[in-house]
């Protein structure tokens, strides 16, 4: 008996330390690129609050910031507008880890601009938008396969989260669950690296931590009342998360439209618009424009007074994002959410405890804190990094039940009215979110050219068909292509089409291949994927159909049978997980 | 109405096991499932939406097939003519006179046929054995007809069609034939009913149309 082989191949070796030294190198870069912005944004937006003292300031402000924020990434950095997740998706699912190297900085000056200025977005966004970038140039120079630039891609999506948020698990649990969408322990081995160390470079030169506000949440207790109100709770956040990614999605719909309609080539013109109504609320509110992890801190230490203004505030918040995201302004839903969260889970409490003041319920900051779990949670269905998240940041370890019971029924609510993500919706829509080991994904990577038969015969055209006969005993199959004398594809023919004249010599001699050739089979281009390919076979019911190159040649055949025969082959490779 | 299912197998262009299956696996909902199987249909197209699996609303026909003819040669015929006389000293002369009196639609479509006709006769004669030659255009086109079309032309003089056994031809069957496969239907039954000597005596003898309609009609077999 042969003896078990139970060490790896040199290669299967080195490879996770190869990975664990670049994950170490990308979360430097991530953390760079984290603290550069937000300390950006601060001193932009300290610099820029003389000007906000005035009204005209704050009215025309957002406008400016949302203007320049698109005409930078849009026009100066030609890349499509908004928070960037979903481009970072599609690299992942569509373009194997690809992003382009300018892609690290035009974002972040894109929302630099824009919130600063005071829209109503936040900077995760975008900063997983570069960090994902410089994974996947930090990948490049390093000459990775797809696979691990992949991979490296969502290091740096979980050192930027890991180093903005000061919280080393959420960014590890976002680049798994909302990125990459796969738990795989070789997944998981360069991510932690990345994420430790993102989180790490901050606290070691001493910057305060960087979502400082976030841990303003002192220490609280609570009891099973407070357990079945999280419930309620829950459900309400599910709602305001339903709420929010809806609106968001039909303003950017309605931007489209307008964008066609006006013609302009870039949305700077919507977006300064929509910057006006952001103004004309921070006008009003202050507290419901820009980030707002002020309005967090405020209601964290209780400083922010229960009254019925919060449901007000509610609604500014949530109109003044949709605005800023709707009109396609770059900046994130992130940072939304968590105001949004904390303002609801206030209020919430608040209204707990004047309803029953017999019993003893929990403080309602902690209740913020539960519902910025749960905001986050909904509206990127993803239940993992809204616990987590509201769990490290702020702190408030003895609070995991609450969390976990606002987190995954607000996902539920989620799950029940959205179909996808906020996200994932625009991927989903298009028919490109293709997670990994998905069927739609394995068609779209196999191309028609490596599935070619090579013994496909073809005919000239002009041939009759005694020629076609006198090639038949030469092979097995039953489908000619007919060329023209350059080989340009002009039909097919089929052998059993051809049963009824086929065995009388006279009539083949006088009929022409042309004559009888079936011109109406759509032809395959080469460079197509099966995923297409497979959409022409059911749509035509053929068996064979031929391949053409982008010239029109004839280069071969492809056949259900193979089709399915390397499927299955290529489902084998692409499931396993090697990096494992 | 809550499909069976049959018919949401149908639908799914898979077999009724399979959406068994898919049903004891708590994949697919169904509406009833005390041992009946049922499914709406608007869920289970929302299903099959969610999977990525297209439904079929109805089977889909072979698009060359056209209402199956019971027998296509005489079908093609009765829409075409039996002709005397055709006069003409070359092949040539012979097609221009048969492009005429043949019953195509519109003005602008002779010439075309014609030239089409002179062309498929350069590439290679289109005589066949016994004194009969088949023209027909190269490619089958629904520029010249919506429905096969076969004329016989009976020949006022013999002419020299450059045929391989070296005779000359009596007869010209000209063929029209909106596509390939139907093309292919005409001609292999024109393969079967020349091959009877009766047929080939009766052209030659000059015998009325009727008369040969009347021969071609019994020889073809019937599809029923």
């Amino acid at each position: 008996m042969a003896r078990a082989n139970i060490f790896h191949t040199r290669g299967a070796r080195s490879e996770p330390w190869q990975l664990a030294g670049a994950a170490l190198l990308v979360g430097i870069a991530a953390s760079i690129v984290a603290m550069a912005l937000r300390g950006g944004v601060h001193y932009l937006f300290d610099l820029s609050n003389e000007l906000r003292s005035h009204w005209w300031g704050m009215l025309l402000l957002p406008a400016f910031g949302a203007m320049l924020g698109v005409f930078i990434i849009r026009v100066l950095f030609r890349e499509p507008g908004g928070h960037g997740v979903p481009s970072v998706l599609e690299a992942v699912t569509r373009k194997g880890g690809h992003m382009r190297r300018r892609s690290i900085i035009s974002r972040l000056l894109g929302s630099l601009c824009n919130v600063s200025a005071g829209g109503s977005a936040g900077l995760e966004g975008p900063i997983v938008y570069s960090a994902a970038a410089v994974g996947s140039s930090i990948a490049d120079a390093m000459r990775m396969a797809e696979r691990q630039r992949v991979l490296l891609l969502a290091c740096g999506v979980a050192g930027g989260i890991g180093a903005i948020f000061n919280s080393p698990l959420t960014g590890m649990i976002f680049a798994m669950e909302v990125v990459l969408a796969e738990w795989t322990l070789g997944a998981l081995l360069p991510i932690a690296i990345s994420a430790t160390v993102a989180t790490e470079v901050p606290r070691a030169l001493s910057l305060s931590t960087i979502e400082g506000p976030l841990q303003a949440a002192g220490s609280y207790t609570w009891n099973g009342a407070d357990l079945v109100a999280s419930g309620c709770l829950g459900l309400l956040a599910g709602l305001v998360s339903v709420a929010l990614v809806i609106c968001i999605f039909r303003a950017e719909g309605i931007t489209r439209k307008w964008k066609t309609n006006f013609a302009t080539s870039n949305l700077g013109l919507v977006a300064g618009l929509a910057g006006l109504g952001v103004g004309a609320i921070g006008i009003f509110m202050p507290e419901a424009i820009g980030e707002g992890y002020g309005t967090i801190a405020n209601i964290l230490n209780g400083t922010t007074a229960l009254s019925s203004a919060l449901l007000l505030l509610l609604f500014a918040k949530l109109i003044a994002t949709t605005l800023t995201l709707g009109s396609n302004a770059p900046g994130g839903i992130f940072a939304p959410s968590l105001v949004l969260g904390a303002i609801l889970g206030y209020g919430f409490g608040g209204l707990l405890n004047y309803l029953f003041p017999e019993v003893a319920f929990a403080a309602p900051s902690f209740f913020a804190i539960a519902a910025m779990a749960g905001l986050v949670a909904g509206s990127m269905q993803a239940p993992f990094t809204g616990i987590m998240l509201a769990l490290e940041s702020t702190g408030s370890w003895e609070g995991t039940l609450p969390l976990i019971t606002v987190s995954v029924l607000s996902v539920l609510v989620s799950r029940t009215f959205l179909r996808h993500s906020f996200y994932t919706w625009e991927l989903a829509e298009r028919g490109e979110l293709m997670r990994p080991g998905s069927d739609r994904r394995i068609l779209s990577e196999i191309r028609v050219a490596e599935l070619l038969d090579e013994e496909s015969i073809s005919i000239t055209s002009g041939s009759t068909l005694d020629d076609l006969t006198r090639e038949l005993p030469n092979t097995s199959r039953n489908q000619f292509a007919v060329v023209d004398e350059s080989g340009r594809l002009l039909g097919m023919l089929s052998v059993t089409s051809l049963r009824g004249v086929i065995f009388d010599e006279m009539v083949r001699k006088v009929t022409s291949v042309d004559t009888v050739m079936d011109t109406t089979l759509p032809a395959l281009k080469g460079e197509s994927s099966l995923l297409e390919a497979t959409d022409c076979f059911e749509e035509c019911g053929a068996w064979v159909l031929p391949v053409v190159d982008a010239e029109g040649m004839f280069i071969g055949t492809l056949s259900k049978s193979m089709l399915f025969d390397r499927y299955r082959r290529e489902l084998i490779v692409q499931t396993a997980d090697h990096l494992e | 109405m809550p499909l069976d299912l049959h018919q949401a197998a149908l639908k799914l262009g898979v077999s009724p096991a399979t959406v068994q299956r898919w049903a004891r696996q708590g994949r697919l909902g169904m509406v009833r499932p005390s041992g009946e199987f049922l499914f709406e249909e608007r869920e289970l197209q929302q299903w099959a939406r969610n999977q990525g699996l297209k439904i079929r609303n109805e089977l889909k026909k072979p698009q060359n097939v056209r209402a199956l003819q019971d027998k296509p040669l005489s079908a093609a015929l009765a829409k075409g003519a039996i002709l005397h006389n055709v006069a003409g000293h070359t092949p040539g002369e012979v097609l221009s006179v048969l492009v005429e009196l043949s019953p195509v639609t519109e003005d602008r479509n002779r010439t075309a046929l014609l030239q089409q006709l002179i062309e498929r006769e350069a590439l290679a004669s289109t005589a066949l054995s016994a004194g009969v030659a088949l023209p027909h255009p190269r490619a089958p086109s629904d520029a010249f007809t919506d429905a096969p079309v076969v004329v016989i032309a009976m020949l006022e003089q013999p002419v020299d069609w450059l045929a391989l056994d070296g005779e000359l031809v009596h007869t010209a069957i000209l063929l029209l034939n909106p596509t390939a496969h139907e093309h292919l239907q005409v001609l292999s039954r024109l393969a079967l009913v020349l091959r009877e000597q009766k047929l080939v005596d009766a052209l030659k003898a000059r015998s009325s149309a009727e008369d040969i309609f009347g021969i071609i009609d019994s020889l073809e077999p019937s599809n029923g």
